[in-house]
C-alpha cells in the first residue's frame, strides 16, 4: 500500500485552512493543521512530516521564527512552503535566506498549491 | 399604610431635600433598569457566541464541501443541491447570513482562479448579494457602510449603478467607502471620480486606495498628468504616490513644474519622487531655489542631491557643514566624505570613463 | 450659634450645587462618550486595518519605553513590544541606569553589539553610555539606549533624540500591547485632512488576573480583590466615558504615560518630556496644545477606545496610594505651570472649559469632598447635624456613582465586550455598589496625600511601582 504523504499545515485563518485540508486530503494527502506557529513546531516534532506549509503572519510564532526552528533546532531538511501576503516581500526574503524552499503570494488558487507541493515531494520514495 | 406615613414625612422635609428624594428615586429606578438590560445583554452575547461558534464550524464545511466536492463546474451533482438547498434555506436569518458572508469574503481574499470564481457565483446563488444591496437603503450611515464593503470584498461589479449614487453622499466616510468600491472592482479605471474631486482624501484612504490598486494585477496605468496638475492638493497627493509606486517616468517634466507648487508638502514629497525615479535634471533647479525654502523642505532637497552626488556639488555641501539643522549637517557631512572617495578614485581612472552625469543620461 | 448656623447651612447649599454641577457635567460627558464610542466601533469594525500594514507609505513609528531595574521581565517585554504587525516601525528600549543586570541580559539574549549612530541631541539629556543594535537579523527593529540614570521623562527624552521616525508611541516597558494596536493607533493621525493630529491616546486595560502568553493576551479574567477590581470599573469610566467624551469635544487634557502615539516633530517643537515634574504626561499634552495654539495652527488631540495595551495595576493600597499620590501631585504641577491658560479666552475651549473643568473637578473635588467629611463630623459633634440631609445626599451620591459605573460597563459590553465569563458581570456590577463605600475613600485619601506631600513635604518622591510581571502569576 502507499504510505501518504504528510502535511503539516500552519495557517491562523480557520476557514481558508479547512479549504486545503479538504483540497489536499481529496488529493490524497495526510493532513496536520496549526492554528499558530507554536502548534506547528510541536506537530512537526510529532509527525516528522514530508513537507510544511506555513503562513508568514501567525500568532506566537511567525512562519519565519518555524521555518528557522525546523532548520536550527530540529535540523529537518523537509520542504517548507511559506504564505505570504502583499507588502511582505521582505519577510519572504528573510524566510529564503532562513531555508525555507519555496514561497506562495496569497491569495493564491489552491490547484498551483498542489503542483507545488507536487514538485517538492516527488522525490519521496512511494511504497 | 406604610406609603402614607412615608408620604408624611417627604411632605415635612424641606424643598431641597424633597428634590434631592426624588433624584434618588429616579436613580434608583434608571440603575434598577439599566441593571436588568446589562444582565440580558451579557446573556445574549455569551448566547450569540457560543451559536456563532456552533454554526460557523457547520458552515464552512458546508461551503467548502459545495466548492471543492465536484471537480467539473457546470455539471453539478446531486449532493451539492442538497447543500445549496440547505445553505439556501438559512439565508434568511439574519444571524445566519451574518456567518455565511463572513466565511465566503474570507475565502474570497485568500484565493484565486476557478475557486474565485466558484465563491462568487455562490454569493450571487444564495441572493446574498440582494441583503447587501437592501443594507445601502438603511436609515443609519454605518449599515450603508457595511453594505458596500461586503460588496467591495465581492468585487461585485453589476450593483456600481446603485453604488454610484453615493459617491457624493454628506457622510465623507460613505464618500470613502465608494471610492475604495469604485478601486478595488475597476481597478485605474474606477479613479475617475479624482477628476472632479472637491473634499480632500486623507493620507489613509490614498494608502487604502492605493493597496485596493494594487491588488488588481495587470492594468495599464493611465495617463496622470491631469491628476498631477489638479486644484486639489490631496489628488496631486495621491498621483505623486502613484508616480513612486509605478515608476512613471513621462511625468518628469510635471513633476519639476511642482516643486513650485504653493504647498509645502507637495513640494517636499515631489522633491524625493524626483530622486526615486533618478531625474537628474532637477538637481540644479533644487539647489538653486534651497535658500528661499523651510527647513524641513531644505532636508529634502539635501537628500535629493545627494541622491546625484557630483563634483560639482561640493561647494554646495561645503556651505552646508554649518547649517542650523542636524540632519542637513550630517547629510552634508556624509556626502562631502562621499565626494572625498570620489575624487580619489577619479584620480585613478582612466580620462575616457564617462562622467557620472553622463551615464544617468544614457538611461 | 447662629452665625456657624448659618455658615454650615451655606455650606449645605454649596455642596448641593457643587453635585448638581458635577452631576450634570458627567452625565452630559457620558451621553457624548456612549454616542462617540458606539459610532466609532460601528465604523472601524469593517475597515481594512491590513493595507496600512503592507504600504510602503505607511508612516515609520518608534515605540519608546524606559526601564528602570526590570530585570525580572524585561526580556520578555521586549519580545511583545517586538511581535507587533505593523511594518515600519521600532522599538527604542532607554535603560535609564539600571542598578540591576538588565543590561547584560538583554545583551546576552538578543545578541547586542554597541553601534555608532549620529543623535541628534534637541533635548538635553543624562549622558548616553551607549547605543546597541542586535546582530541576529531578526531583531532588526530592535534598539537598545544605556544611559545614566536620569528618571522617567529624561530616559524618554533620550529615546526621541534617538527615533528619526515621524511618530513616536511612549509606553511603558511591562505594557502588553495587542499585535494590531500600532495599525489602530496610527489611523486618527492619517485620517484628518483639515488639522493635524498632535497626540492620540488609547485605552488602557488592567491585565491582572488575564492569561498572557507570548506578549499576548490569551483570556481575560477578572482579579479577585475590589481594590483590582474597583480600579477596573475606574478604568472603563475613565477611558471610555471620560476620555471618549473629551476627545470629542476636543478638550483632552491628558494622554496616559502608558500608552500614547506622538507625532515627534509638535514633541520636540514644543520641547519634550519636563523632567521637573512627576506628572510628566498629562504635563506634555497641555504644553503641546499650548504650543499649536500659541503658533496659531489647527491641530486635534485623539483619542480611541479600542482596548489596544494591558498594564498591570497595583493591588495593594500601598503601592495604590503612592501611585494616586504621584498623580494628585502631577496634576498640581501642570495646572499650576499652566496657570496662564487657565479662564484665558486667548486658548479658547482649553482655557475656559478644559482647564477649569479639571481644576474643579479633578484638582479640587478631593479637597472638597475632604471638607465635606470633616463638616459632617464637626456637626456630629455639635449635634447639630441635619441627618435626613447627610442620609439622602449620601444615598444620591452613591446611586449616582453606581449608574455611572453601569453606563461604563454597558458601553463596554456594547462594544469591545471583554470579560466573557460567566459571572463577571455580576461582579462588575456588585464592585460598582461597593467601590464608592470601600475604595473611593482610599482614592480621596491618597488625593489628600498627595495634597499634603506637595505642600508641606519638601523631599519630594516618585513612588516606586514594584511589579510582578503580567501573565507570571498563577
Amino acid at each position: 500500500m502507499n504510505r501518504p504523504i504528510t502535511i503539516v499545515l500552519a495557517e491562523d485563518n480557520p476557514v481558508f485552512a479547512s479549504l486545503l485540508k479538504f483540497k489536499l486530503e481529496k488529493e490524497g494527502y495526510e493532513l496536520y493543521i496549526a492554528a499558530n506557529g507554536q502548534m506547528a513546531i510541536e506537530l512537526i516534532r510529532n509527525y516528522e512530516p514530508d513537507i510544511v506549509l506555513t503562513d508568514i503572519m501567525m500568532p506566537f510564532l511567525s512562519g519565519l521564527e518555524v521555518t528557522s526552528y525546523v532548520r536550527q533546532t530540529l535540523k529537518m531538511d523537509v520542504p517548507i512552503i511559506v504564505f505570504s501576503a502583499a507588502g511582505q516581500e521582505k519577510m519572504v526574503l528573510e524566510a529564503f535566506s532562513l531555508g525555507a524552499t519555496d514561497f506562495m503570494g496569497k491569495p493564491f488558487n489552491p490547484n498551483e498549491l498542489v503542483i507545488r507541493i507536487k514538485k517538492e515531494t516527488i522525490a519521496i520514495p512511494v511504497f | 399604610m406604610i406609603v402614607k406615613s412615608l408620604y408624611e414625612l417627604f411632605a415635612q422635609l424641606s424643598p431641597l431635600l424633597r428634590l434631592m428624594v426624588i433624584i434618588t428615586i429616579i436613580l434608583a429606578i434608571v440603575v434598577a433598569f439599566l441593571n436588568i438590560y446589562l444582565r440580558i445583554l451579557r446573556g445574549q452575547l455569551r448566547q450569540n457566541e457560543q451559536n456563532q461558534l456552533k454554526f460557523k464550524s457547520v458552515y464552512d464545511e458546508l461551503i467548502i464541501q459545495y466548492l471543492l466536492g465536484e471537480s467539473d463546474p457546470d455539471t453539478s451533482n446531486e449532493e451539492q443541491k442538497i447543500i445549496f438547498n440547505r445553505l439556501n434555506g438559512e439565508t434568511t436569518v439574519k444571524f445566519k447570513r451574518v456567518i455565511l458572508v463572513s466565511t465566503l469574503i474570507d475565502l474570497h481574499r485568500n484565493i484565486t482562479g476557478d475557486l474565485l470564481d466558484k465563491v462568487r457565483k455562490l454569493y450571487d446563488d444564495l441572493g446574498l448579494s440582494h441583503y447587501a444591496l437592501k443594507k445601502l437603503k438603511n436609515w443609519h450611515w454605518t449599515t450603508i457602510i457595511h453594505g458596500i464593503n461586503e460588496l467591495t470584498e465581492m468585487q461585485n461589479r453589476e450593483v456600481s449603478g446603485e453604488i454610484d449614487d453615493f459617491i457624493s453622499h454628506k457622510r465623507i466616510e460613505i464618500q470613502a467607502a465608494v471610492q475604495l468600491y469604485k478601486a478595488n472592482v475597476f481597478g485605474f479605471a474606477g479613479l475617475t471620480f479624482l477628476n472632479d474631486l472637491k473634499g480632500k482624501i486623507s493620507e489613509w484612504q490614498q494608502i487604502q486606495l492605493l493597496e485596493s490598486i494594487r491588488h488588481s494585477e495587470g492594468q495599464m496605468v493611465p495617463d496622470i498628468t491631469e491628476w498631477l496638475h489638479s486644484n486639489n492638493s490631496s489628488v496631486v497627493s495621491f498621483a505623486l504616490k502613484l508616480t513612486e509606486i509605478y515608476n512613471l517616468l513621462d511625468v518628469k517634466d510635471s513633476l519639476i513644474l511642482l516643486l513650485k507648487h504653493r504647498e509645502i508638502g507637495i513640494r517636499i514629497k515631489a522633491t524625493s519622487v524626483l530622486a526615486h525615479l533618478g531625474i537628474y535634471e532637477c538637481k540644479d533647479i533644487l539647489k538653486m531655489c534651497f535658500d528661499r525654502r523651510e527647513v524641513i523642505e531644505q532636508v529634502a532637497i539635501v537628500r535629493t542631491v545627494t541622491q546625484f552626488l557630483d563634483l560639482d556639488d561640493l561647494t554646495f555641501f561645503k556651505r552646508l557643514t554649518t547649517h542650523g539643522e542636524f540632519i542637513i549637517r550630517k547629510e552634508s557631512i556624509q556626502a562631502l566624505e562621499k565626494l572625498e572617495r570620489m575624487v580619489v578614485a577619479r584620480n585613478r581612472i582612466p580620462k575616457k570613463q564617462a562622467k557620472p552625469d553622463q551615464i544617468l543620461q544614457l538611461e | 450659634m447662629n452665625i456657624i448656623d448659618t455658615v454650615f447651612y451655606c455650606f449645605q447649599y454649596l455642596l448641593f450645587v457643587y453635585a448638581s454641577v458635577i452631576i450634570i457635567s458627567y452625565v452630559v460627558l457620558a451621553v457624548v462618550a456612549v454616542i462617540e464610542c458606539f459610532e466609532y466601533y460601528k465604523k472601524n469594525e469593517v475597515v481594512n486595518y491590513k493595507n496600512v500594514l503592507s504600504s510602503p507609505f505607511s508612516p515609520s513609528i518608534s515605540i519608546i519605553a524606559p526601564s528602570y531595574n526590570e530585570e525580572l521581565n524585561i526580556v520578555e517585554n521586549v519580545r511583545s513590544l517586538l511581535s507587533n504587525h505593523y511594518s515600519n516601525y521600532d522599538v527604542i528600549i532607554v535603560n535609564d541606569g539600571s542598578k540591576d543586570n538588565s543590561m547584560s541580559k538583554l545583551i546576552d539574549v538578543y545578541a547586542l553589539k554597541k553601534v555608532d549612530i549620529l543623535i541628534d541631541t534637541q533635548i538635553e539629556t543624562k549622558t548616553i553610555r551607549g547605543i546597541y543594535k542586535s546582530t541576529n537579523r531578526s531583531y532588526e527593529k530592535l534598539i537598545i539606549v544605556d544611559k545614566e540614570n536620569g528618571g522617567k521623562s529624561d530616559a524618554l527624552n533620550a529615546g526621541l533624540n534617538v527615533s528619526t521616525s515621524q511618530y513616536v508611541l511612549c509606553v511603558d516597558v511591562d505594557c502588553v500591547l495587542v499585535e494590531d494596536s500600532l495599525q489602530k493607533i496610527i489611523k486618527p493621525f492619517l485620517e484628518s485632512t483639515d488639522r493635524r493630529v498632535i497626540a492620540t491616546g488609547g485605552v488602557i486595560r488592567i491585565g491582572n488576573a488575564c492569561q498572557i502568553k507570548g506578549g499576548e493576551v490569551m483570556e481575560v479574567n477578572l482579579p479577585k480583590k475590589l481594590i483590582e477590581r474597583a480600579q477596573i470599573l475606574e478604568y472603563f469610566r475613565s477611558f471610555l466615558l471620560g476620555r471618549m467624551a473629551w476627545s470629542r469635544l476636543d478638550g483632552l487634557l491628558v494622554i496616559s504615560g502608558a500608552f500614547g502615539l506622538f507625532d515627534r516633530e509638535i514633541v520636540m517643537a514644543a520641547g519634550a518630556y519636563d523632567t521637573k515634574t512627576v506628572g510628566e504626561d498629562m504635563e506634555l499634552i497641555v504644553r503641546m496644545r499650548r504650543y499649536m495654539r500659541e503658533q496659531k495652527l489647527r491641530y486635534r488631540v485623539s483619542f480611541i477606545p479600542d482596548p489596544l495595551c494591558w498594564t498591570e495595576a497595583p493591588d495593594n493600597h500601598k503601592i495604590f496610594i503612592s501611585q494616586r499620590n504621584r498623580w494628585t501631585r502631577g496634576t498640581i504641577e501642570t495646572l499650576k505651570k499652566h496657570r496662564k491658560i487657565g479662564f484665558n479666552p486667548s486658548y479658547g475651549s482649553l482655557g475656559l472649559v478644559s482647564y477649569p473643568y479639571w481644576l474643579f473637578f479633578e484638582r479640587l473635588a478631593p479637597l472638597i469632598e475632604f471638607m465635606g467629611v470633616i463638616v459632617v463630623i464637626v456637626l456630629a459633634f455639635l449635634g447639630n447635624i441635619s441627618w435626613a440631609y447627610f442620609w439622602i445626599f449620601s444615598l444620591l451620591i452613591l446611586l449616582f456613582s453606581v449608574l455611572l459605573s453601569s453606563v461604563a460597563i454597558l458601553a463596554e459590553e456594547l462594544t469591545y465586550h471583554q470579560y466573557k465569563n460567566k459571572g463577571d458581570g455580576l461582579h462588575l456590577v456588585l464592585t460598582a455598589f461597593l467601590e464608592p463605600l470601600f475604595f473611593h475613600p482610599v482614592v480621596v485619601y491618597a488625593a489628600i496625600r498627595g495634597n499634603w506631600d506637595y505642600y508641606l513635604v519638601k523631599n519630594k518622591h516618585w513612588g516606586r511601582m514594584e511589579r510582578k510581571g503580567l501573565g507570571q502569576k498563577k
